[in-house]
């Protein structure tokens, strides 16, 4: 690395013919030419010649999130967001507390501020489970392999730590790489928690940036995570198969109660406690305790373990483990932090279930018995003088969870849930109703308990996510969680469903494989379905949401606790389940599970991939280039099913800025903040012409960044139309304008009334709706039509002109085919527009443009 | 905190209001569905359906368009106008998941000048006029009163 200011200033990158100054690219090449140098000149990730010649080249290096506020702003300045306040009283600083209802705050905050900086703080949260997360597996690995260890992408990778490199200019081979990438998200977070702190930062637009690049940072640490634990912990993964094994990749696991014998010692692994599980799942086999020992996870722990042993059995979503863990059915759970019931302690004392916490971060006021010989901790929870135990050496918790369970399992019995008898002293106040989180009517089920009928208690264990908020409001201590249980018992002990654990990333030959349907529109879209799932029906509504996009020709991909809900979905046509129904490859007619939570970075990998492949834009710290390009022309969605819960939060932040459309399930409504678009506000809907520089007025594609749905029905209908892009090819706007309106016409028996802001040429009209669309426009919206021929004569202008078809084409939405741009830093340079040079380019008619298509 | 209304006050409200718009959402249905189609008729109000509800409520004969609730809380907050028209002024809730509506009306009390009354089962204090608690079976003789009053 060179020092000083004089050779700074004259390192110079080179590919082929042509130079930049390092200085001239980055905003503060101080300590990091050599990177920049690299990020440019990289063989495979960095810049073609021609681009370099075509654009301005301007490189974010371990950007902060000032860095990158052009592009934030943008997308914040059409999908302004809007805020949910959770609270009219303010007490974030020692001035307050202040009411924010009526004035300003004594710090100078409004509500406004109040919100974004509550967004902030909340995606803080979710970016430091994460960083702390992957920070945990790090050190891990760090201590057990060096920091010269190389990180394994797999044969079948080509493209290794997008969500990395996008940041920080270099990919990841090594943990040492590693470490450098999650201390450079550790320095973030902790300046994103300096602004949040009250008053701190106080403009509006501010907050929202950086809260935006803490779901960057959550991203950047998932990845981390998960190229840690496939890597130095075995994790499975497609980057190691053949292209042929992977419709079948990986291993089935079984999921559900139904699954586990109840006569056999049973460890349940809950939380993050992902190196206590690997430990236990190794000493499992070492020991030839496959056929004895029952491993089983909750959430992300099923996930992970089951992509490291495929005898683990998952046993649902993280928010719902308090229905495992009052049935009684494990013999030890093992606790890491994350996503697990405060109350777990108490909860296990009543099943007589024993407890290790393996977390620093979650002890429970458990004491420490990391010292301790192992014998001496298995008999204090065997004879019950303990219920839990705080064991922060893995070997040695694994050690203590299979004795234990073997010891214990001797001695309980599972699943002893109470009689429906206890449903007698209902009095049918009604409290329980009023402090159900779902508005689940808990009240009537009990009445009719007591009358002898449990057949609503049993219907309330499909929608009761296991909170028991319902029992401790109870003024006659009525279990009713248990009752639920109990009423349900023989449904619970028939949950048993095949389901993937997750298969890591998608490989390069499947991506190679649809890239060019991708860029060419014959591919409607590409879907993520992921989150905590935890509500009611979920289970039913994840499943059925994949199936209708599968049907629908669309690339569906899952992560988090939702895919194992969405296990359960039965295909009626394939007469199996869904797992079992669909191929595992990133093709039409097939789905596929990443993993758990942190394996969100590979759907968000699965993203940004495609534009690399498609419009080879470099990878190395230009993420706004991505960023731009997924949202100009890249059909890629998200649906979270669930409780906002702040991880998730983070993780929608961060996918909406790459350009990715998020729909958030009913439960969004609590997610603080949405980015809806006013399509109404025609000066929000623009594109620059990439080639003149010329600013156009475009169809509002996508017309939401985040926003929430009320039902399953709502969100495919809302996906279809959030995957509309300005600059869409005419097969992928035919086939996004059919998806769009059949699930319109289907779901809610009328047409959408914006279609017609999203046609631009009679080409583009699916065929099987074209008469009809025709005839529509002509009618209701005023166009010139030829109804018997369904062609379009005169187009439209949402300024009220009747267009010719050239004339629409040049004055509303990009040509076909044609580069556009929401940044004016990457519209074509004046000497790299060849031909096209002149103010205006030739414009052929919309039916040319389709041809070329 | 939400004034609260019995049938005859929320009969009142929706009376004298120049612009009703009624959200009618997923939750509503059975006999409190039809009450909230009299209401809507009774009230000659526009009808927004969010949710699923579009498909019922044209099976009931009420002239309702397919909304999500997310944009018209939106424009709500907005300065311009509803698509071409004024704003409502008086924005009426029925048939909503609690958690939604809290949300909903959070929004609208902080961001938005328009009045809301909430028609459910439960008391909303977020909004500017709400139903007290009552059982499913008041709520629907209560619906059904404010069907009565509307018409007057």
């Amino acid at each position: 690395m060179q020092n000083g200011v004089s050779e700074e200033s004259e390192l110079i990158a080179t590919v082929g013919k042509t130079s930049v100054k390092i200085k001239e690219v980055v905003r503060d090449a101080r300590g990091i030419e050599e990177v920049v140098k690299l990020a440019i000149e990289h063989p495979d990730f960095g810049w073609p010649e021609r681009r370099l010649q075509q654009v301005e080249c301007r490189l974010r290096i371990y950007p902060s999130a000032r860095d990158l506020k052009d592009w934030d702003s943008f997308l914040l300045g059409r999908y302004s967001p809007l805020h949910v306040p959770q609270s009219e009283t303010c007490t974030d600083c020692s001035l307050g507390p202040c009411d924010l209802s009526t004035e300003r705050g004594a710090c100078g905050s409004d509500m406004r501020t109040k919100c974004a900086r509550d967004s902030l703080l909340a995606a803080c949260r979710g970016a430091s489970q994460m960083i702390s997360h992957a920070r945990e597996l790090l050190d891990e690995a760090l201590k057990r392999f060096g920091r010269d260890e190389k990180i394994s992408h797999g044969r079948n990778v080509r493209y290794p730590s997008i969500c990395t490199m996008l940041f920080t200019g270099k990919p990841i081979y090594t943990l040492d790489d590693a470490d450098d990438a999650l201390k450079y998200a550790e320095r973030q977070l902790s300046e994103l928690l300096a602004a949040a702190t009250a008053p701190g930062e106080l403009d509006v637009l501010d907050l929202e940036c950086k809260a935006m690049h803490a779901g960057s940072m959550f991203l950047l640490a998932a990845e981390v995570a998960e190229l840690v634990k496939e890597s130095c912990f075995g994790l499975c993964s497609a980057a190691d198969q053949d292209l042929v094994d992977l419709p079948n990749f990986p291993h089935f696991i079984e999921r559900g109660v139904g699954a586990l014998d109840l006569g056999k010692p049973v460890v349940l692994f809950l939380g993050n406690s992902f190196l206590a599980g690997i430990e236990t799942i190794e000493l499992v086999k070492e020991r030839g305790l496959e056929d004895e020992i029952q491993i089983c996870g909750v959430g992300q722990m099923g996930f992970d373990l089951g992509r490291r042993y495929e005898r683990v059995k998952h046993l649902g979503g993280a928010l719902k483990a308090l229905r495992v863990v009052r049935a009684g059915v494990a013999d030890v759970i093992v606790v890491g932090e994350q996503c697990v019931h405060l109350n777990i302690l108490e909860e296990a004392k009543k099943a007589r279930t024993a407890v290790i916490a393996v977390s620093s971060k979650l002890s429970m006021g458990l004491d420490d018995m990391t010292g301790e010989e192992t014998s001496k901790i298995v008999e204090m929870l065997v004879g019950g003088e303990v219920t839990g135990v705080l064991i922060l050496n893995p070997d040695k918790a694994a050690e203590v969870a299979i004795e234990t369970a073997r010891a214990l399992s001797k001695r309980r019995e599972k699943l002893m849930l109470p009689r429906l008898s206890d449903a007698a002293r209902c009095n049918g106040c009604g409290v329980c109703d009023d402090a159900c989180p779902n508005a689940l009517e808990v009240s009537e089920a009990v009445l009719a308990a007591k009358g002898g009928d449990a057949e609503k208690l049993k219907e309330l264990y499909d929608s009761c996510w296991f909170c028991a908020r319902c029992e401790g409001v109870c003024p006659e201590n009525i279990p009713i969680m248990s009752l639920i249980l109990s009423a349900a018992k023989d449904k619970m002990r028939a949950e048993r469903f095949k389901m993937r654990p997750g298969r890591g990333t998608p490989v390069h030959l499947e991506y190679r494989d649809v890239a060019y349907a991708f860029g060419f529109g014959t591919v409607s879209g590409m879907v993520a379905i992921i989150g905590c799932s935890a509500y009611p029906g979920s289970e039913q509504d994840v499943g059925y949401m994949v199936n209708e996009l599968v049907d629908m020709n669309y690339l569906v991909l899952t992560a988090g606790c939702c895919a194992a809900d969405i296990a359960s979905f039965y295909n009626e046509v394939e007469k199996k389940h869904i797992y079992e129904a669909w191929p595992a490859l990133l093709q039409l007619r097939n789905f596929l599970n990443c993993g758990s939570c942190s394996a969100f970075a590979h759907v968000a990998r699965a993203f940004i991939k495609y534009n690399h492949l498609i419009a080879r834009l470099p990878l190395l710290g230009n993420f706004e280039e991505h960023a731009d390009y997924t949202l100009g022309k890249m059909p890629m969605g998200v649906i979270i099913w669930g409780p906002a819960t702040d991880l998730v939060y983070a993780a929608a932040l961060g996918l909406a800025r790459m350009g990715v459309a998020v729909v958030l399930g009913p439960h969004g409504w609590k997610f603080r903040h949405f980015m809806p678009g006013n399509v109404e506000d025609r000066s929000r809907w623009w594109a620059y012409d990439g080639f003149t520089g010329r600013k156009v007025e475009t169809d509002p594609a996508p017309p939401h960044m985040i926003v929430p749905v009320e039902t399953k029905e709502e969100a495919l209908t809302m996906i279809t139309r959030l995957v509309f892009r300005v600059n869409d090819f005419r097969d992928g706007r035919m086939s996004k304008m059919d998806s769009y309106w059949s699930f319109y016409e289907r779901f809610f028996r009328s047409i959408p009334e914006d279609f017609h802001l999203y046609v631009r040429a009679d080409a583009e009209l699916p065929w099987s709706r074209k008469h009809k669309m025709v005839r529509i426009l002509g009618e209701k919206y005023g166009w010139e039509v030829d109804k018997r021929r369904g062609i379009i004569l005169k187009y439209k202008h949402r300024d009220g002109r009747l267009l010719t078809p050239e004339e629409y084409t040049r004055e509303y939405g990009i040509k076909v085919g044609q580069y556009s741009t929401f940044l004016k830093r990457l519209i074509l340079k004046p000497e790299a527009r060849g031909g096209l040079a002149a103010s205006e380019p030739a414009q052929p008619s919309p039916r040319e443009g389709d041809d070329r298509g | 905190m939400a004034e609260i209304v019995r049938a005859e006050g929320a009969a009142k409200l929706l009376r004298r209001a120049a612009r009703p718009l009624i959200l009618i959402g997923s939750q509503a249905s059975g006999e409190a569905l039809e009450a909230a189609v009299r209401i809507a008729k009774g009230a000659s109000a526009r009808v927004a359906a969010t949710g699923n509800a579009v498909a019922a409520l044209k099976g009931m004969g009420l002239d309702a368009k397919k909304e999500w609730t997310i944009e018209i809380v939106n424009r709500m907050t907005l300065p311009q106008g509803f698509e071409g028209e004024d704003k409502p002024d008086l924005l009426v809730f029925i048939g909503f998941y609690p958690y939604v509506l809290h949300g909903v009306l959070s929004t609208l009390k902080h961001f938005s000048e328009c009045r809301t009354l909430v028609l459910e089962r439960r008391y909303f204090e977020s909004a500017d006029f709400s139903f007290p608690k009552m059982s499913k079976r008041e709520w629907v003789e209560e619906l059904r009163k404010v069907a009565e009053g509307v018409s007057v």
